[in-house]
């Protein structure tokens, strides 16, 4: 489903079909709800908020001027919405997942075919701590991660979503990496 | 760049196909020669696998999240369009207020007296209180006798005295009984009806023989003459009326 699949579903939700919407949430819950998790650590929470976020994209959907991709655009709602969300909330805590209440677990769905045999095979204990020192980075950085190691977004379209230049990007991803790597290494996964 | 490392931005860059291609292939002959960097290298690239690994993280029910995005959706679309239609109900409502008390001050201008009738009491349940008028008779008789009397007329009596009852009992019922004691003045003198408290004074005893026989057969008359009147405005008398009696009786 490319972009093109996008603005179809919203010239057909402009002209007044509300429930082709529900295309985009299915397209997109999965990104949106990831990038909530990571922030709230709380899969009942995550959930309520991503669907915060699709009610305000929808109720800004006229606003959307087409000079960047819809998921960009979508992305940078996603992204205001939880930085207004934890100043609000002022409850976000930097829990550990090995603490956690084991809900993580089960919104992890590792598919089997990932683990061919010319991949090191990726346990789900190792992939957990990754999960956990990803999470526990600066925020800086691990949002910066997320979008681009987790979702695949290029560069630029960070740049746009984040509203930060393309250098801090870069320096932004690598640090981050940096910081991660080492982190994993303390941990034995690396 | 053989002698040195790589530094990290570069091999981190290096997995997003970022380097220039001069770069990448400098940085590609000293990755074969370099097994610290190489490793690093390699390093870098299975964190960026198991990170990327994360993408399959999902929520455990994606219908059941698009159905509740969606009614949520719905929900709010409602509310916006009840929104719209908010100060325009207002308004309606306001206005529909304003004739509605409008129309009830004409309608209690218009029927005043009606309103009027309805927050007074009816007749029926007012309460009046008895007007009482004062009386003293004097005449000769049985006192038990006139007891029986006054008492089979409803009378309240006060106090009884050798000569004197006192009482007070309808008007209505009080001038027969008031004849009837009248009536036995043929044994003593005549009697005149007053206002309390002035004492009638007593007969005059000094009448004697024919002469004053006939002189009280004449008053008698004049007097019988004198109450039919005062029987009929007795009559006359509304039934709240009541009397206050005294009757002074002289021994037979």
């Amino acid at each position: 489903m490319s972009d093109t699949y996008d603005l179809q579903v919203l010239d057909r939700v402009l002209a007044g079909d509300t429930e082709a919407f529900a295309g985009i949430v299915e397209k997109y819950q999965s990104m949106v709800y990831r990038y909530a998790y990571s922030r709230v650590h709380n899969y009942d929470e995550a959930c309520d908020i991503s669907q915060e976020i699709f009610v305000m994209i929808m109720e800004s959907l006229a606003g959307f001027r087409r000079e960047s991709k819809f998921s960009t655009w979508l992305y940078s709602i996603m992204v205001n919405y939880l930085r207004n969300y934890r100043k609000k909330a002022a409850r976000f805590t930097s829990l550990s997942l090995a603490r956690g209440d084991g809900d993580e677990e089960y919104e992890i769905q590792i598919a089997d075919e990932r683990q061919n045999p010319e991949e090191e095979v990726i346990t789900g204990d190792s992939l957990r701590i990754v999960k956990e020192e990803l999470y526990n980075l600066p925020e800086d950085y691990r949002d910066i991660l997320i979008l681009r190691d987790i979702e695949g977004m290029a560069y630029n379209e960070i740049e746009s979503v984040l509203g930060i230049n393309l250098s801090n990007v870069k320096v932004r991803i690598h640090r981050g990496r940096e910081l991660l790597k080492k982190r994993l290494g303390a941990r034995g996964v690396l | 760049m053989s002698h040195e490392h790589i530094p990290f931005d570069m091999l981190s860059e290096m997995h997003d196909h970022l380097l220039a291609p001069g770069e990448e292939e400098r940085v590609r002959a000293h990755l074969k020669s370099c097994a610290q960097c190489r490793r690093e290298f390699e390093d870098t690239g299975r964190m960026i696998s198991m990170v990327a690994a994360l993408h399959r993280s999902r929520p455990r029910d994606e219908h059941a999240l698009v159905h509740a995005a969606m009614t949520r959706i719905r929900r709010k679309q409602r509310l916006q369009g009840l929104r719209r239609y908010v100060p325009t109900a207002a308004a309606a409502a306001v206005i529909i207020l304003a004739l509605s008390v409008d129309h009830i001050s004409m309608k209690q201008e218009k029927a005043p007296q009606e309103m009027l009738a309805l927050r007074q009491p009816r007749e029926s349940a007012r309460f009046e209180f008895p007007r009482f008028e004062v009386r003293e008779i004097s005449g000769r008789g049985d006192s038990r006798r006139t007891l029986t009397m006054l008492k089979r007329n409803n009378a309240r009596i006060i106090t009884v005295t050798d000569s004197t009852i006192e009482g007070e009992m309808p008007a209505h019922g009080f001038e027969e009984i008031a004849r009837e004691i009248r009536s036995q003045k043929a044994y003593g003198p005549p009697v005149a009806s007053r206002e309390m408290p002035a004492q009638k004074p007593a007969a005059s005893k000094s009448m004697a023989g024919d002469k004053a026989e006939e002189k009280k057969k004449d008053a008698l008359a004049d007097e019988s003459r004198a109450e039919a009147p005062a029987a009929e405005a007795e009559e006359s008398k509304p039934r709240g009326t009541m009397v206050r009696f005294r009757i002074n009786l002289q021994s037979q």
